[in-house]
């Protein structure tokens, strides 16, 4: 398993949508994942990089504890989301993936380098930053 | 005229146990961007950037999975907190080899070098 990271397609839709005003959502909602991951740009709410949405032991589709833009490059030109999971039970867990507020997008999705063997009370801090402006 | 275009992705994900003791660290690693011309620097810029960043993924790999499986054991801090990170190839080549040898790892020791 290689990490990789992407935004994805249908998160560009998404992001289009919202900018222009039209019916989409913000970033909003993380899951954790399970099972062999590996981020592409096609992944759908449905298939996550390969991987399984987890919906149990603290790893369920839950709103981030913070959405907030900063400055990478440029002022406010970076979503940063961050969040503390919790396992509430023993969970391999592969990697994240970043949803909208209705939870039928997925902004982008992240593979981690080797599977996360989580015991109960173990925590799982994530930082993850989509940033708009490229280049310098 | 175009414009580069798309979305850059970073993230860093913090694995700790129940008391806050850190098991393992992972940043992101960006692959390397396409070569913008086809002269033989920029190929070559960009065979060097592919080859550092095929053996700097494999060492996190293993890094990674390595501090998972002795989370109870005592570890090189290097092997949780990923602070050691290969810049170069000739780093990244040394990393590999000591992360498979065991008196290395434990020891500290660059199999390499003696």
């Amino acid at each position: 398993m290689a990490q990789t990271q992407k935004p994805t397609n249908l998160g560009y839709g998404e992001l289009g949508r919202f900018v222009a005003g039209e019916a989409a959502t913000c970033v909003k909602s993380i899951v954790g994942l399970t099972g062999a991951c590996t981020a592409a740009e096609a992944s759908t709410f449905a298939n996550p990089g390969g991987a399984t949405k987890l919906a149990a032991n603290g790893f369920v589709l839950v709103n981030a504890d913070t959405v907030a833009s900063v400055q990478t490059t440029v002022t406010d030109d970076t979503v940063q989301v961050d969040h503390v999971f919790t396992a509430s039970g023993a969970q391999s867990v592969t990697g994240f993936a970043i949803e909208n507020d209705d939870d039928d997008v997925v902004y982008m999705v992240c593979c981690f380098a080797a599977a996360l063997a989580m015991e109960t009370s173990d925590t799982l801090t994530i930082e993850a930053k989509m940033q708009f402006k490229l280049g310098s | 005229m175009e414009s580069q275009s798309g979305l850059r992705i970073t993230w860093g994900a913090e694995h700790s146990d129940k008391n806050g003791v850190l098991i393992s660290r992972q940043i992101h690693l960006l692959p390397p961007e396409a070569p913008t011309c086809l002269r033989l620097n920029c190929l070559l810029w960009y065979l060097r950037g592919a080859l550092l960043y095929a053996l700097v993924a494999n060492y996190e790999e293993r890094r990674v999975a390595y501090a998972e499986e002795n989370r109870h054991k005592k570890i090189l801090d290097r092997y949780r907190t990923g602070e050691f990170f290969p810049k170069t190839i000739w780093q990244a080549i040394h990393a590999n080899i000591k992360l498979t040898c065991p008196v290395c790892r434990k020891y500290n020791v660059d199999p390499l070098r003696g």
